[in-house]
C-alpha cells in the first residue's frame, strides 16, 4: 500500500541543510574529485529526500537518509563520467589543485577507486561505524570491514610513495 | 602486520583525510536551499498528480477492452444470421476494435508497472 505524501516542514528542511550542506557537499565532491558534480549531486540528493515520504524528521536519521541517497548518486554520476571519458566527450576531472595543501594530496585520494574513496570519508570525516558505512553503502559489514581496511593499505602506500609523512607530536608542539 | 605497523598505517591515512576535510571546497554557488525547496515541492505535487490519474487511465482502458470483446461476442452469437457479404466487414472491424481494446490494456498495465 503506497503512503500517502507528506510534505517536509520548510524550517525542519533549512535545519537539516544547514547541518548537513556541507558535510555532504565536501563528502561528494572529494569521492567524484569534481566540485561542480558534487554540487549538483548533493541538490538532486536533498530533492529526492523531500519528495520522500520516508524522509526522518529526527536530525541523525536524516543524514544518515542524505548520505544513503547521496552515495547512490554519486556512483551514478561516477558510470556516466566514465562512459563520458570513454567517448571523448568530456574531459577528465578527477582530481582538483588545492594549493593549501602540502602536497597535492587530492591527487593521490582520487587514485583511490571511487568505493574506496567514499569507505575512507565515511570512517574518518564523518566518523561511522561499519555499520553505518554499510547502510550508507548499501554493502555488508563484513564487507566494509575488509573493503576499508585494504583501502587504508593502498592509501597509505600512495602516501608513503608521495612524500607524505605523518605529523608527530612534536611537530604539533611546534604550531603551537 | 604488526600492531605498531597497523597503528602507522590508519594513523598516516587519518592524517591525510584530515587535512583533505578542513580544505574549503569552493563557494557553493548552486546550492541554494530555497531553489531546493521550490523544486521538492513541485516534484511532490507533479508525483500526487501522477498517483491520482493512475486509476482513471486503467479504467479507461478496461471499459475499452470490455467493449471490444462484447462486439466480437455479439458477432460470434449472431454468426448465421448475418448477411454474406456483411461478415466480413463486421469481422474486421470487431478485430480492429478488439487489438486496439488489448493495446491501450496493455499500455495502461505497463505504465502502472514501471511507476
Amino acid at each position: 500500500m503506497e503512503r500517502p505524501y507528506r510534505p517536509y516542514d520548510h524550517a525542519s528542511f533549512l535545519e537539516v541543510y544547514r547541518q548537513t550542506a556541507e558535510p555532504l557537499r565536501r563528502y561528494a565532491a572529494r569521492s567524484l574529485g569534481s566540485v561542480s558534480a558534487a554540487d549538483d549531486a548533493v541538490q538532486e540528493a536533498y530533492a529526492r529526500a523531500l519528495a520522500s515520504p520516508n524522509f526522518p524528521r529526527q536530525p541523525q536519521e536524516a543524514r544518515a537518509f542524505l548520505f544513503r541517497v547521496v552515495s547512490n548518486l554519486i556512483a551514478d554520476q561516477w558510470r556516466q563520467r566514465k562512459r563520458d571519458i570513454a567517448r571523448n566527450e568530456q574531459p577528465s576531472e578527477l582530481s582538483f589543485a588545492d594549493p593549501a595543501l602540502r602536497i597535492d594530496l587530492s591527487r593521490l585520494f582520487s587514485q583511490l577507486k571511487l568505493q574506496e574513496r567514499q569507505l575512507i570519508w565515511l570512517a574518518h570525516v564523518e566518523g561511522d561505524d561499519h555499520l553505518a558505512i554499510a547502510r550508507t553503502l548499501g554493502l555488508g559489514v563484513g564487507s566494509v570491514r575488509v573493503l576499508l581496511h585494504r583501502a587504508r593499505q593502498k592509501f597509505a602506500a600512495y602516501l608513503r610513495a608521495g612524500g607524505y609523512e605523518q605529523s608527530t607530536e612534536a611537530d604539533d608542539d611546534k604550531e603551537r | 602486520m604488526t600492531r605498531s605497523a597497523k597503528s602507522d598505517e590508519f594513523g598516516i591515512v587519518a592524517d591525510a583525510v584530515e587535512e583533505l576535510a578542513i580544505t574549503v571546497v569552493g563557494p557553493p554557488i548552486a546550492l541554494d536551499p530555497q531553489l531546493i525547496w521550490w523544486r521538492a515541492q513541485l516534484m511532490g505535487r507533479l508525483e500526487a498528480e501522477r498517483r491520482a490519474l493512475k486509476p482513471v487511465d486503467l479504467g479507461s482502458s478496461i471499459t475499452v477492452s470490455i467493449v471490444s470483446f462484447a462486439g466480437v461476442a455479439v458477432a460470434v452469437w449472431f454468426w448465421r444470421d448475418l448477411p454474406a457479404t456483411g461478415i466480413l466487414p463486421a469481422g474486421i472491424a470487431a478485430l480492429a476494435l478488439t487489438g486496439v481494446g488489448l493495446a491501450e490494456a496493455l499500455t495502461a498495465y505497463r505504465l502502472r508497472s514501471s511507476a
